[in-house]
């Protein structure tokens, strides 16, 4: 069952996080964002594409996560689908892990792919001039998403409640920016590299973007965002799998 | 479910790419820009200019008026980030102009800048201990800069009387995208396979009908 019992789990789940119109809406919305920043510029080198298009679209990728991914995953416990899915010969870890697919990975992949794909059929000639710094881009902005999203599950599976949970969301994507933003004028006005390293260090694709540019990017700087990513999603397994009540 | 979302993606892909045909048509990229600019120096003992490539790729031919010597350097990153900095080396900026063009993917601005007059003689010096190299350059020669999307290049001026004028040229270079009529055609079929898929998926099944 292992496998294929998280398969399907993720499959059902994800018939709720990506239903229409609301999802498909955004897409449309993101995607059309892509082809108007990809027309009106005459971009010419693929990392540069892709950042010019994900970078608004992570803004609206995240709002949407705090939304399905956590105070979705919140009405889901209320609802009593939780205790369902708990129902089903899957492990605990299983269960997990086909939410976490179904309410992170998958809405930010596809949402952040949308106007990547439109993108990339616009500028086709460029694009398949290098499509491997096209997609580091793309991988980058989505493991920044996924940070956010695993975070807004933790804060869904804890809070129980929607709203509780959409306003601790919204509130934590805020706070991290806004600490990013402090610590970089910080940085700025002390003349302190290690602050200015930290700001940038917290947005991971712009650390990966830098590094296509070709400017120099210490290890840590890449690491800490795929810690924060491996923290949370730990901190969400270890809650869910040992102290996590349906009821 | 994955193929039904595929197929979505399809309708989304589809509207977008005939839409971004749409845009190309009415406010589609421009493959250069030229710009000129004056700064009083009557008062001032220096000048600058910049040009930042934030999405396009191009050749920059920058031309000067007036002046007595010129520096430039390139940068990886913001310019304009390099300038305010030159205040911590007490040169700031007065009277600064800067225009950002999306269309063709650059920003460029002017500015005069105060400070100790020969100060700006020891911006050679700059190549020591930033890593930057500073090229000198005669008044008159055009200079000529390749840059890549998120470099840009900074030029300092020395005036040799009250006015400096800057003249620049971009023009993009490796750009180049699908026509206007593939993509209409390609976001046609695209998003006209979705509804055809996604019509197939969803479509009762009635018993006895095939």
């Amino acid at each position: 069952m292992g496998l294929r019992g998280l398969a399907e789990l993720a499959l059902v789940d994800s018939s709720d996080s990506l239903r229409p119109p609301g999802f498909d809406v955004m897409m449309v919305i993101i995607a059309s964002l892509g082809a108007a920043l990809a027309t009106m510029q005459p971009i010419s080198e693929p990392h540069v594409a892709a950042r010019i298009i994900l970078d608004p679209t992570l803004f609206a990728a995240t709002l949407f996560l705090a939304l399905r991914g956590s105070a979705g995953v919140a009405g889901l416990i209320q609802r009593g689908v939780v205790s369902v899915y708990l129902s089903y010969p899957v492990s605990r870890s299983s269960v997990y892990t086909a939410i976490a697919v179904s309410r992170v990975l998958l809405p930010a992949g596809t949402l952040l792919s949308a106007p990547l794909i439109v993108a990339g059929l616009v500028l086709l000639p460029v694009i398949s001039r290098s499509p491997g710094s096209y997609i580091l881009v793309f991988l980058a902005y989505l493991l920044q998403a996924c940070m956010y999203g695993s975070f807004f599950l933790l804060a869904g599976l804890v809070a129980k409640s929607p709203g509780t949970a959409s306003v601790v969301s919204i509130t934590f994507y805020f706070a991290y920016n806004i600490t990013m933003l402090i610590l970089s004028a910080v940085g700025a006005a002390m003349g302190n590299s290690t602050v200015s390293g930290i700001a940038d260090a917290m947005a991971f694709y712009y650390m990966v973007y830098r590094s296509l540019l070709g400017v120099g990017v210490e290890v840590w700087q890449l690491l800490l965002v795929p810690l924060l990513l491996l923290a949370m999603l730990l901190a969400g397994y270890v809650y869910f799998t040992r102290r996590f009540e349906p009821g | 479910m994955i193929a039904r979302l595929a197929a979505r993606t399809l309708i989304v892909v589809g509207i977008a790419v005939i839409l971004a045909g749409v845009i190309a048509e009415l406010v589609g990229a421009k493959t250069s820009v030229e710009w000129e600019t004056s700064i009083d120096t009557s008062n001032i003992p220096g000048a600058a200019m910049t040009v930042f490539a934030f999405s396009s790729s191009g050749k920059v031919e920058i031309s000067v008026e007036g002046a007595k010597s010129i520096y430039y350097m390139t940068l990886k990153g913001d310019p304009m980030i390099a300038l305010r900095q030159l205040s911590t080396i007490n040169i700031s900026m007065v009277e600064h102009t800067l225009v950002s063009d999306i269309r063709a993917g650059v920003a460029y601005g002017a500015a005069g800048l105060q400070t100790n007059p020969l100060l700006l003689k020891t911006l050679p010096l700059l190549a020591n201990i930033l890593p930057v190299e500073v090229t000198t350059t005669q008044a008159g020669d055009v200079i000529e800069v390749n840059l890549t999307g998120g470099n840009g290049v900074l030029v300092v001026v020395e005036p040799s009387g009250d006015k400096v004028v800057f003249h620049m040229k971009y023009t993009v270079t490796g750009y180049s995208r699908l026509d206007t009529y593939t993509l209409t055609m390609m976001g046609t079929v695209t998003s006209m396979t979705g509804i055809i898929v996604y019509n197939r998926l969803t479509r009762p099944r009635v018993a006895g009908h095939i």
